[in-house]
């Protein structure tokens, strides 16, 4: 103890001294100010983990199983493979259904509805009001018409509240029953909302809709909304216009909703613009009167009756007034809204407009979400002025960078519009990015989020062409060939022509491409001659290229099986070859001092009818040492005059 | 004298004879029966040099349903070897967290991936309606069975 003391007094440890001048100062600041509670939702802490893991480019989407044969990599297999596990899940679900008798057991507490099956109603079902309220809840179309038949006929007095409901169900879907939102890939492949200006009529005449209407009596504002907008949505404008008409000589006050279809058709019910616009501004007018508050989709309907006179230069002022008159009474427009503007002032191509770069100002890190069903089609459209008419790579990348902030990637849309964007992106980045910097991109996104369509793939191939990148075409083919795109035509006949006129001195590059021109001559020879869908016609030119490329790499043995093809089948080889291409193989023969094969070359070089004959033959007499049959064969393919000249 | 006796019916005079056969392999005599890694091991080897099959809470102090979930997990594992039939080259692994089961595995590649992706939604939502509670399946595959042979014995 005592060692330790006088340790202590010769020698104090530093940390020890730190902490005995320390001053510990308790009472300096009495209140302590408790932060208010932040209520947090079950999955906040999730959200927060989830936004410290940044997007994996390298690994497949998560709807794909990661493991090697299970990752698509192309855009068929990515499409295949997503909707046979949807057609899996369908098949569980109908077996749930078919068996229904089997799965009546809840062992999930709380139960969970959606792994029970579904309440079947026949015409012999016993119903109650319960069974109506519960299919109107569960947006069960059919099984809520039938059940209102069925109570129907058991002379069942229904409610009125009931009644609204199951109209305004049935007009919402138009009889016909929702797609289960369930089947997310269906959903995302199918070919999606098509934005035409033409609309069937789908909407049922006589249908059960109308018939309940009719119950309804003395109809009121809301129902005459339901059938309303039903009608007008599906396209029965006659009737629906009638029951407006109607609706207002009794003095009823409609919803927004009917005000919003009735603009957005306006096109359909008038002929010229100034009797549509005429309409949009009464219809507009008598809301203000009614007192009926306008919304976002009533900016949206106008913008895209008035997306509809796009040709009509007075249409874009009045969208400009518009746009200023709703901010006055603080509606923020949508997606959708600017969709229209942009359909309406980026025409053609030899007018650019400003206006895409203005809405990117506004938008720019904003978090948006999805208000009118149009929305979707804003990145598509944007990406596609942004490509075709602004050739603007910065606003393209602006574009990009508000489509990936926050949940924004859910706006995409479906599969369909997602490649037309990565599309037009692409196409803009290869034209305007140097070279680097586009493969630093394509690598990145390619294949895992997008996988470029031959048309793209084509432009790439240009784009390297024009460079001289000759070290990019084993990488390039490796892709093509992983994108099952190296049957066709243009691709390989563009990739062929793009290395004979790149050469290179490196040898490691001079062994890829004479490999990729092995592929392609593999690919070429095996291809089966009773296919007709996408089959390669030979091309002389093609086959000169190859010839060449071989040749550099010094393959002679595959050079002259591609002549051999030439000399052969001059039949179903389209066109011949560039004479430099022929030029060269007679160089090698020289070289390796083959006469047969020279002599042979100089055959086919006659046979396709080349001025340059004579000079080759003078260099094949002069170089090399011929035999007597060889000589008197080469005399008689030039002639003696071509080698008496020299 | 009782007390006696009772001490010799406890002690042990022989040697030990009876033998201990579950979870072993009889070795062949030209060593040809492959073995993976999991039948490599005994069953003392449990969470040493291999692992458990079932991943579960139920056997913890205050777990629940210990016997349904042994019941399920039986059921999931026949259905499994049904449903992929011929396909698993490995022990079905069932690994449960919170309300979700994972079911792994080790396939052959003896079909098409879009047949796999067909099974696999089929699967998870089929065992999803039977178990009311979501499945997942998280399976890896091999070119050959023999990629999974670990010895033979």
């Amino acid at each position: 103890m005592s060692f330790i003391q006088g340790l202590r007094c010769c020698r104090p440890h530093p940390v020890l001294q730190a902490v005995r001048s320390q001053k510990y100062s308790v009472q300096s600041d009495p209140e302590i100010v408790i932060p208010k509670r932040i209520h947090r939702g079950p999955t906040d802490i999730l959200r927060a983990l989830a936004n410290t893991v940044n997007t994996d480019y390298t690994a497949p989407q998560y709807k794909y199983h990661d493991d090697p044969y299970l990752i698509p990599t192309s855009n068929f297999a990515k499409r295949s493979y997503a909707l046979s596990q949807e057609s899996g899940r369908k098949a569980a679900k109908w077996i749930l259904q078919e068996h229904a008798d089997l799965f009546q057991h809840r062992v999930a507490d709380p139960p969970i509805e959606v792994f029970y099956p579904k309440n079947v109603y026949t015409e012999e079902s016993e119903v109650d009001l319960e069974d109506l309220k519960s299919s109107i809840d569960n947006l069960e179309v059919a099984d809520s018409i039938l059940v209102y038949n069925l109570l129907k006929q058991k002379n069942v007095d229904l409610p009125r509240e009931i009644l609204q409901d199951l109209l305004e169900l049935i007009c919402f879907y138009n009889e016909t029953d929702k797609f289960e939102e369930q089947w997310i890939e269906e959903r995302w492949y199918k070919q999606g909302m098509v934005d035409s200006g033409v609309r069937r009529k789908t909407w049922k005449d006589n249908n059960v809709a109308e018939s309940i209407f009719q119950s309804l009596e003395p109809a009121d504002g809301k129902s005459y909304s339901a059938i309303i907008s039903g009608m007008a949505s599906h396209g029965q404008l006659e009737v629906a216009w009638k029951y407006f008409e109607q609706a207002k000589s009794q003095g009823l006050t409609l919803t927004t909703d009917v005000y919003n279809v009735l603009i957005r058709t306006s096109n359909f019910v008038k002929e010229n613009h100034e009797a549509r616009w005429a309409l949009n501004v009464e219809l507009l007018g008598e809301m203000n009167a009614n007192k009926v508050q306008p919304n976002v989709g009533t900016l949206n309907s106008v913008m895209e009756s008035l997306a509809g006179m796009a040709n009509n230069p007075a249409s874009r002022e009045t969208a400009i007034r518009i746009m200023a008159d709703f901010k006055n009474i603080n509606i923020k427009p949508s997606l959708a809204t600017y969709y229209h503007l942009l359909k309406l002032f980026c025409r053609d191509k030899s007018r650019p407009n400003s206006i895409l770069a203005d809405i990117i100002s506004v938008l720019e890190h904003q978090e948006l979400s999805i208000e009118d069903p149009k929305d979707t089609f804003f990145f598509t459209h944007a990406m596609e002025i942004c490509c075709k008419q602004l050739s603007d790579l910065s606003l393209a990348d602006r574009i990009d960078g508000l489509l990936h902030t926050g949940n924004n990637y859910n706006l995409i849309g479906d599969s369909f519009k997602e490649s037309i964007y990565y599309r037009n992106y692409f196409l803009l980045k290869c034209e305007y990015e140097t070279l680097d910097d586009f493969f630093n991109f394509y690598d990145k996104l390619v294949p895992n989020i997008y996988i470029p369509e031959p048309l793209v793939t084509e432009v790439i191939l240009k784009a390297i062409d024009m460079n001289g990148a000759n070290h990019l075409y084993s990488k390039i083919w490796s892709d093509i060939v992983l994108f099952d795109q190296n049957g066709r035509e243009r691709i390989v006949n563009l990739i062929v022509e793009s290395m004979y006129k790149n050469p290179s001195d490196d040898e490691k590059v001079k062994t890829e491409m004479a490999d990729i021109v092995e592929a392609i001559w593999t690919k070429l020879e095996g291809q089966s001659s009773d296919r007709v869908y996408r089959v390669i016609e030979w091309k002389g030119s093609s086959l000169g290229y190859m010839i060449s490329v071989l040749l550099n790499a010094g393959r002679f043995e595959k050079a002259c099986d591609v002549l051999q093809k030439l000399d052969k089948e001059q039949q179903s080889v389209l066109g011949v070859p560039d004479i430099r291409s022929l030029q060269s193989f007679i160089d090698a023969c020289l070289e390796r001092n083959d006469a047969t094969a020279a002599l042979w070359c100089l055959q086919y070089c006659y046979d396709a009818g080349f001025d340059e004959i004579n000079e080759m033959g003078l260099k094949i007499h002069s170089k090399l040492e011929l035999s007597e049959s060889q000589l008197s064969r080469l005399t008689s393919i030039v002639g003696e005059d071509a080698l008496q000249k020299h | 004298m009782q007390s006696a006796s009772l001490l010799q019916r406890g002690l042990h005079t022989t040697s030990v004879v009876h033998r201990i056969q579950a979870g072993r392999y009889k070795r062949t005599p030209r060593r040809e029966k492959p073995l993976t890694y999991e039948m490599a091991w005994p069953p003392q080897a449990i969470g040493h040099f291999k692992s458990w099959n079932s991943w579960n809470t139920t056997n913890l102090v205050g777990g629940l349903r210990a016997s349904e979930t042994a019941i399920e997990d039986e059921f999931v594992r026949r259905f499994m070897t049904g449903t992929w039939h011929n396909l698993f080259v490995s022990e079905i692994i069932i690994k449960r967290q919170h309300n979700m089961i994972r079911i792994a595995g080790i396939l052959r590649r003896a079909i098409s991936a879009q047949k796999m992706y067909f099974l696999i939604g089929y699967t998870e939502e089929l065992l999803s309606y039977w178990l009311q509670c979501p499945i997942k399946l998280e399976l890896q595959t091999v070119n050959d069975k023999k990629d999974v042979i670990f010895k033979y014995v």
